[in-house]
């Protein structure tokens, strides 16, 4: 009697672990037709940083920030809000970083300006975008990287 | 335990497998069909091409992705992200707005994709979709993500919707994205028109 019983829940084990393993790999070969010669994305590496004025520019100024931004490296587009008083730059993030980018072409003109910063509560909130340290996001991007 | 029940055990889950399976291959047909196009994407398509020639088809022609190597893009979808992509650095700009995309400006770690690239991408996928009546965009509904009640990363406790003025700001960066690529004014027209059919889903005051 006992023998059976645990004959039974042998079977039922393997029979679950089987499912969650077949279950698993669906998801895998689904994510796997989703992502299949996806190729990266466009502007995968290109990150937008901006730095605000604390008082308006004047025309010299705003013709040497702009060569000073363009001589960056990996910088790829400028643009200047003169409103807002302030400058949203993109650039390569595998050439540049934002803070290297502002101490070279910005802080060297000594004028009145501020980094923008986004702190890591600000990030918890605002426009959905795909969460990539999801376990979800994360087998996402390795199948992405083992089957392309 | 009987032989049949054990055989039970392990077909079922193989039958769930297959049903799945083929219910992904059968979307995958569906899509190599006739891709859905309108004229407004057609429009778009044939304008990013150079404005040359015959508007009929030119939105779904797959040309080389100017911005990625190696790959292909539907002209209609390199118009509508060339715009989106310019947008984006205005909205970045934005006072009123750039609160709400915090993922444009925040520090990516040397060589990791960026939060531009994604929201580039997810929400050309938007776009494209509302433009070209094509389903590509797989991201939740607008109203849903645009209420901090019903999703907790939009806004906050004081300030859980946005409003109609927002959607003017927002609505006005696009607009003079397009501009300054010198969409023509009738284009910019309809893609307006076509922004402000999301407009009760994304201002909780509008009309």
């Amino acid at each position: 009697m006992t023998m059976k019983l645990w004959q039974k829940i042998k079977w039922t084990l393997i029979g679950l672990v089987g499912l969650a393993f077949l279950l698993f790999l669906t998801l895998v070969i689904h994510i796997g037709v989703m992502v299949y010669h996806k190729g990266p994305l466009p502007f995968e590496h290109i990150q937008m940083a901006r730095t605000d004025f604390l008082s308006p520019l004047d025309s010299k100024q705003i013709a040497q920030l702009k060569s000073n931004l363009g001589a960056q490296k990996g910088i790829k587009s400028i643009y200047l809000n003169t409103k807002d008083h302030n400058v949203v730059y993109s650039f390569d993030n595998r050439e540049n970083s934002a803070s290297s980018i502002y101490q070279n072409a910005i802080n060297e003109m000594h004028i009145k300006a501020k980094p923008y910063t986004v702190s890591a509560k600000d990030l918890e909130s605002g426009c959905p975008v795909m969460n990539n340290h999801s376990f979800y996001g994360k087998l996402t991007s390795v199948i992405s990287k083992a089957i392309n | 335990m009987k032989t049949s029940s054990k055989i039970g055990l392990i077909l079922i889950p193989f039958t769930c497998i297959l049903l799945c399976l083929s219910s992904c291959h059968n979307n995958d047909k569906d899509d190599m069909t006739v891709i859905p196009t309108t004229p407004l994407y057609d429009t778009l398509g044939w304008f990013i091409q150079g404005a040359t020639g015959q508007v009929a088809g030119q939105g779904t022609k797959m040309i080389a992705d100017p911005d990625n190597d190696g790959q292909k893009i539907q002209a209609g979808r390199l118009a509508i992200r060339t715009v989106v992509n310019k947008a984006l650095g205005i909205i970045a700009s934005d006072n009123r707005l750039a609160v709400y995309f915090p993922t444009l400006l925040a520090e990516v770690g040397d060589g990791n994709t960026t939060g531009l690239a994604h929201l580039l991408n997810s929400f050309t996928d938007f776009v494209q979709t509302a433009v070209s009546k094509q389903d590509v965009y797989k991201g939740p509904d607008m109203k849903t993500v645009h209420n901090h009640a019903t999703f907790a990363r939009f806004g906050s406790a004081d300030h859980p919707t946005s409003n109609k003025q927002d959607f003017d700001v927002f609505v006005g960066d696009v607009a003079q994205a397009a501009q300054s690529l010198n969409v023509p004014a009738s284009v910019i027209g309809q893609l307006g028109t076509l922004l402000y059919t999301t407009e009760g889903d994304i201002a909780y005051d509008a009309d």
